[in-house]
């Protein structure tokens, strides 16, 4: 099956907050798959795990940077500080979230960020992909190294050309989704029957 | 940014079908009818294809044969009197054939990048019967009737962006005729428009080949589509906080231009009486039964009368008194109810386009860009932001029943935005974050408790349920007029007014609320037809 961008992040966004997420963790998730598929990168593969009760409730623990939709926010804000000295998490569930909410959240910063875990390395500079290579798809919970690069005269380069392949999706990773998705939505009741919109309206005028 | 003002706009020479229109005809966009298939039933297919910048978009329209019980403009509907596809390009028949085996099935359907826009409409029983019947035997339909709907189809949705598997934005947006907000599916509508009246004219051609005859140009330009719009669309306004704002920015700065203007000539005031006249005489076809709107249309009229006397009066003293536009609009601020308020800001930007016509190319946003949070925002920063752009949420006591009446869900079986009542369904703790006051309030408590120099960044990790209303407050002081000043959930909301808001910027006329919850609205009622590019007025038909 082949999804729009919009229609993968409407759906990461409901299956995220359905999973348990706040809705602004939710709205994290939502526009870092979107940025993924956006650049052909496994999301796919990766977001029963974001999704993952286990991963979900390491939020309010102390083990909360062990999410990646939380550590990619913390590390968006400290990288805003520009301390010079590189970040290390030493235990990320699925690292790629991590990096997408930080390509997603420095779209307007003008340092470029790398980023490396077991097997695998990740460049962004102002809301695009630089390079990404190796086990993209590494479950974790793996160690993470973080750092700023000042990007003079460094091009854009190894930029993904936008495809349709990372908006293919998989009919189990899409019923997944849409069992968790479905958490968010309220069945019908008699009252609200009644009160909808356009109830017991005739339209053959 | 009250809602009862909001619900009072009018459509204006910055509402998107009017802009989509100045530039087909500016451009000279190229229009063909390159297929036109549908049987004595109704049933059938029909291409429309317009080109511009060696680009050609196809209007793929399938009309069906449904049965009156079939009818329902609601969502549930699985079957319509017509239904539409933008397609991007000039379709292949293999296409054709993969429409139609989707696109009738509409959201049952699957889609795929080549179309921008999915629709479906439904007949007008009344008026399209009529029509046919009337064309059939040589005669033209009769015009009160025609008037008094206004279109022969209306569509009970139309997709963009991505629905069902449908062409993202992000693939068109860089595209200088589909740039500006909603233009493909205004471009969806407006051939739709066409279709329906080749429709009657062709259907009254089978019927009767020796007598029928085409409608009447002029009566054909009183036709415009119909549409029906309900909750589906009502949380647009507040999911899209950057976007509204620039929406409004646009008018309010049209309006802040013309307000500056130091001089007026006798001529521009009395093209503004004119407008005045003209937009009293349009307002005498919008009926409606609704007990709130009705008796706000008569009042409407009653001020537009006297703001025309005042024109009138300004005019025959031009060149004796400065700032002319300045004290019309103070004047209707002062002495009319905010329907025509809101009326006068249209006529006074429809005056004087030069100033105005520019900013409509400032209306889109790439709202990815606004999404990001600022950690290092202390949170005394972020406490002075709240009391700044929120402080009209202090007039909200949220321990009172009434203030929390409502909750706005999305429904299992509709799969759209529904409003529920808090006290009296199930259901409450799934709410969509649409009570942004009672959100903004429970904010501002936490930051009360948090001391000045933490930065945002810390708050959030002890605080994750905050992380969206955060992100509205930051968006909020780089766009002030992204908020809607009104308690979403409040007993005394009417969604209408949400929805009346959306679409006076689309260009829509004739609101007519069908209930608190959804409305009835026409579009393109007056305009040009593709076969007219190059001729006549495509600029203030709105107001003929």
């Amino acid at each position: 099956m082949i999804l729009s961008l919009n229609e993968i992040e409407t759906t990461v966004l409901k299956a995220a907050r359905g999973a348990g997420y706040h809705w602004g963790l939710a709205e994290e998730a939502a526009a870092a798959a979107r940025w993924l598929a956006k650049h052909d990168l496994p999301w796919a593969a990766t977001v029963g795990i974001l999704l993952a009760e286990n991963t979900v409730r390491l939020v309010g623990t102390d083990r909360v940077m062990s999410n990646p939709l939380v550590a990619g926010t913390w590390v968006c804000d400290d990288l805003a500080r520009d301390s010079g000295t590189p970040l290390k998490l030493t235990a990320v569930v699925a690292p790629l979230w991590l990096a997408a909410v930080v390509g997603v959240g420095r779209r307007a910063e003008p340092l470029g960020v790398s980023l490396e875990w077991p097997a695998a390395a990740f460049g962004t500079l102002r809301g695009a992909l630089q390079h990404a290579a190796g086990d993209l798809a590494n479950p974790g919970p793996a160690p993470v190294s973080i750092r700023t690069r000042h990007p003079a005269g460094e091009a854009v380069v190894g930029a993904r050309t936008p495809s349709l392949g990372g908006r293919r999706v998989d009919e189990a990773v899409w019923r997944l989704l849409a069992d968790l998705e479905k958490r968010t939505y309220v069945p019908a009741s008699v009252r609200s029957r009644e009160m909808g919109a356009g109830a017991g309206t005739s339209d053959n005028d | 940014m009250r809602l009862a003002r909001l619900g009072s706009f009018h459509q204006s020479r910055l509402s998107f079908l009017r802009v989509l229109l100045r530039r087909i005809n500016r451009e000279r966009w190229r229009f063909q009818r390159t297929r036109f298939n549908v049987d004595a039933k109704g049933v059938g297919t029909a291409l429309y294809a317009i080109e511009i910048r060696g680009r050609t978009y196809t209007l793929v329209a399938f009309a069906h044969d449904l049965a009156p019980d079939k009818r329902t403009d609601r969502v549930i509907a699985e079957e319509w009197d017509a239904t539409f596809a933008l397609f991007d390009g000039i379709p292949t028949d293999e296409e054709i054939a993969r429409l139609r085996e989707n696109v009738p099935r509409q959201e049952a359907g699957r889609y795929l990048h080549s179309e921008l826009v999915l629709a479906r409409a439904n007949r007008s029983v009344r008026l399209f019967d009529s029509v046919v019947a009337a064309l059939a035997t040589g005669r033209q339909p009769d015009e009160t009737a025609l008037e008094a709907t206004g279109y022969l189809m209306r569509t009970t949705a139309v997709y963009g962006n991505g629905k069902f598997g449908i062409a993202d934005r992000d693939i068109y947006a860089e595209r200088e005729e589909l740039a500006g907000p909603f233009q493909a599916e205004l471009l969806t509508v407006w051939l739709i428009r066409n279709f329906t009246v080749d429709l009657v004219e062709h259907l009254a051609r089978l019927r009767n080949p020796d007598s029928a005859v085409r409608l009447d140009r002029s009566l054909r330009r009183r036709l415009g589509v119909g549409n029906a719009t309900g909750l589906g669309m009502a949380p647009f306004l507040v999911k899209h906080p950057a976007l509204i704002h620039r929406w409004i920015v646009a008018r309010e700065t049209a309006l802040a231009r013309v307000r500056s203007v130091r001089e007026a000539s006798y001529d521009e005031l009395h093209v503004l009486r004119g407008l005045v006249q003209a937009a009293f005489a349009m307002h005498a076809g919008w009926a409606t039964d609704d007990p709130v709107q009705a008796p706000r249309i008569a009042q409407l009229r009653s001020d537009l009368v006297r703001f025309r006397e005042e024109v009138g009066r300004w005019r025959d003293q031009c060149g004796r008194n400065a700032s002319v536009w300045n004290a019309l609009y103070v004047w209707a601020e002062q002495h009319l109810c905010l329907e025509a308020q809101e009326q006068v800001v249209s006529l006074l930007i429809e005056t004087l386009p030069r100033l105005v016509d520019d900013l409509a190319a400032t209306m889109a946003i790439d709202e990815q860009m606004e999404f990001a949070i600022d950690g290092s925002m202390r949170c005394d920063a972020l406490r002075a932001a709240v009391d700044r752009h929120y402080a009209w949420t202090r007039a909200v006591d949220f321990a009172q029943p009434a203030a929390n009446a409502k909750f706005w869900y999305v429904s299992e079986e509709k799969l759209e935005p529904r409003l529920g009542e808090r006290h009296a369904e199930p259901g409450a703790e799934l709410e969509q974050p649409l009570a942004i006051a009672r959100d903004v309030v429970a904010l501002r408590d936490a930051l009360g408790t948090t001391t000045a120099d933490t930065t945002v960044g810390r708050f959030l990790m002890r605080h994750p349920e905050h992380r969206h209303t955060l992100r509205r407050v930051q968006t909020s002081t780089r766009n002030p007029y992204a908020e809607i000043r009104d308690n979403l959930i409040g007993a005394e909301l009417r969604a209408v007014d949400l929805l009346r808001c959306k679409l006076s910027f689309f260009g829509c006329t004739r609101f007519d609320p069908r209930s608190d919850k959804w409305l009835r609205i026409t579009l393109f009622q007056g305009a040009p037809f593709p076969d007219e590019i190059g001729y006549g007025d495509w600029d203030q038909w709105i107001w003929d």
